[in-house]
């Protein structure tokens, strides 16, 4: 266990490492926020709809905004893993007493963790104090935001078990380019980021519900503003729940049978 | 202990055809060839001893080096290292080993290594007090307390490979495999990290597997060696008795003071003679002396200066290759 929470302090540590790319990213951050907010002001003025509120819009952008890098696709962790495929330096891994598919979902993990951690407190506070209806509310209840917290550290978990599929078809291709393309493009479009999923003919939403990808982002935020009710909430949790141990299981068996196999090329 | 048994390694390699047309053929059947890269290697090494694995590029040294860590598979043969199958006993087995592969990197490119040695603790269980203490020793040994808090990104690649050696002692391990750890080093850092894997060796009693294309590592540092070519053990033994071979493959310069056609030694035959400046070299079976042959010389003409051009082992090792064609 110890292991794993060095690791998150390393992760951590190098999130704040460099400044210029935090602050860049927080203010990124908020810009975006507006964005969001002005061009869904400009949607409700034709109408609010009946069960979505503009503070709960409001909150909604500002929260993942907040979030963004926990659910980030192509992250930091991206370019080392890939790094450490491409040029070989993975055996300094396998030459370790740990297994990695741990190792390396930790890795993953953690960054997504802890870059939202670390950007989202600066974000939080600017938006709270926000006059005029452009601001965060609390959450509608304690057991609401209970479960928004919960639902937002599986829905970071789930994302990264996804992600690693990612890196394991690296270890085939062995260049991450490909992998990454298609694979960020697939997360996109089924986890509603291209187009939302409500806006999807009704049958094809109902595959999406079979679907792991859109139980990582949305759904703590629809907790946090009482979208959903706490039943339906947790029953959606334990969807997340499903999910990530079936990816886990899955992913871990096929990288410890890979990672076999595995030969490290050149002197 | 080490042993290995009869170990071969076969790889399977794509085929590539030359041109245009050999590249489409391939890109719809791919022919592949099996290549060995070892054939039945067999060795033992005791604990304690630091042992020059060398070869020339392509040989086989990497294999075997990747196959005692137990990230890969031997086709055939056994690789016992103290108990344990490397490969199958993975998990088990390299809490024991260590290793630097000179053209990698093991530690975290932007912190302060002191963070990166606190996570190889974490992952190899060390507990604090043998942790703080090893921390202590291995930096008073290697001189590296000024750089525990600076960051890889801001050393010299010298600097960094001493780090690297240290980083891979803190779980004590009883094995080192250090592949090619001078490479890139100017020769002042070359020392210094000479001096550690010496001193790695004596005081915190670690077998030493080193391979190196620097010749001058070897005759620093291993009193065995074993010349890998073409898959195959071609010498094992003492680095001195190589030398000793080769003992007659020196060349002499003479220089007299009044040039003299007409030289003549007995046991040496004259490779040149220009204007006094005369070259030599032992017959085949004349064990060259220093002193007997000065003696010699100076008995029957008037000599100047003399010079022995010892065999570098650059070209010891250039005509071992070539005596066992590799």
């Amino acid at each position: 266990m110890k292991t794993y929470s060095t690791i998150f302090k390393i992760k951590l540590q190098e999130q704040l490492h460099y400044k210029g790319s935090y602050i860049s990213g927080v203010l990124c951050q908020i810009g975006f926020g507006f964005m969001h907010i002005l061009l869904y002001l400009a949607f409700f003025e034709n109408g609010v709809p009946q069960d979505f509120s503009v503070s709960q819009m409001v909150t909604y952008v500002w929260l993942t905004q907040a979030f963004f890098a926990m659910f980030h696709y192509g992250d930091s962790c991206k370019k080392h893993i890939s790094n450490e495929i491409v040029s070989g330096n993975v055996c300094y891994q396998l030459i370790k007493p740990i297994n990695l598919y741990n190792l390396w979902l930790a890795e993953v993990w953690f960054t997504g963790i802890s870059m939202a951690l670390v950007r989202c407190i600066p974000l939080l506070l600017f938006a709270s104090i926000l006059p005029g209806g452009y601001g965060l509310v609390l959450p509608v209840s304690i057991l609401a935001f209970v479960l928004f917290l919960l639902s937002l550290i599986l829905g970071s978990l789930l994302i990264a078990v996804i992600k690693m599929f990612a890196y394991i078809l690296v270890l085939y291709t062995l260049d991450p380019r490909g992998v990454f393309n298609i694979t960020y493009s697939l997360f996109g479009f089924l986890a509603g980021l291209v187009i939302p999923i409500p806006l999807f003919p009704s049958n094809i939403q109902r595959a999406f519900d079979f679907l792991p990808f859109r139980y990582v982002g949305d759904l703590p935020y629809k907790i946090y503003i009482g979208y959903i009710s706490l039943p339906t909430a947790l029953w959606q949790i334990a969807i997340q729940i499903v999910w990530i141990v079936s990816l886990f299981v899955i992913g871990k068996l096929i990288l410890n049978q890979k990672s076999k196999e595995l030969v490290v090329q050149g002197g | 202990m080490i042993e290995l048994k009869s170990i071969s390694k076969q790889y399977k390699i794509a085929l590539k055809e030359k041109g245009l047309k050999g590249t489409i053929k391939s890109f719809f059947k791919r022919k592949y060839k099996i290549v060995d890269a070892l054939k039945d290697v067999s060795f033992k090494i005791d604990d304690g001893e630091i042992v020059g694995y060398i070869g020339p590029n392509g040989a086989g040294k990497s294999t075997t080096i990747k196959i005692m860590c137990g990230i890969l598979a031997p086709t055939s043969g056994e690789c016992i290292i103290n108990g344990f199958n490397p490969y199958k006993q993975r998990k088990d087995y390299v809490k024991n080993i260590g290793a630097v592969f000179g053209q990698r990197s093991n530690l975290s490119w932007d912190l302060p290594i002191i963070d990166s040695y606190e996570l190889l603790k974490e992952i190899y269980k060390v507990n604090s007090t043998d942790y703080e203490q090893r921390l202590h020793n291995i930096t008073k040994i290697l001189g590296l307390d000024e750089l525990l808090n600076v960051p890889p990104r801001q050393m010299s690649l010298g600097q960094r490979m001493k780090c690297e050696l240290a980083g891979v002692l803190l779980h004590n391990p009883k094995i080192l495999f250090l592949d090619e750890p001078t490479i890139g080093l100017d020769s002042t850092a070359k020392l210094a990290v000479r001096d550690m894997i010496r001193k790695i060796n004596k005081e915190m009693k670690v077998t030493v597997i080193l391979t190196t294309h620097d010749m001058n590592d070897i005759e620093a540092l291993a009193s065995r060696v074993i010349l890998i070519g073409k898959g195959r053990v071609l010498y094992d033994g003492a680095f001195k008795d190589i030398k000793d071979r080769f003992q007659n493959n020196i060349t002499i310069d003479v220089e007299l003071f009044e040039p003299n056609d007409n030289f003549q030694l007995d046991k040496y035959d004259v490779i040149s003679n220009n204007n006094g400046f005369i070259k030599l070299k032992p017959q085949q079976d004349t064990k060259f002396n220093i002193v007997k042959f000065t003696k010699d010389v100076y008995a029957n003409y008037n000599v100047k200066d003399i010079n022995v051009n010892n065999l570098n082992l650059e070209e010891i090792i250039y005509h071992l290759y070539q005596e066992y064609d590799v």
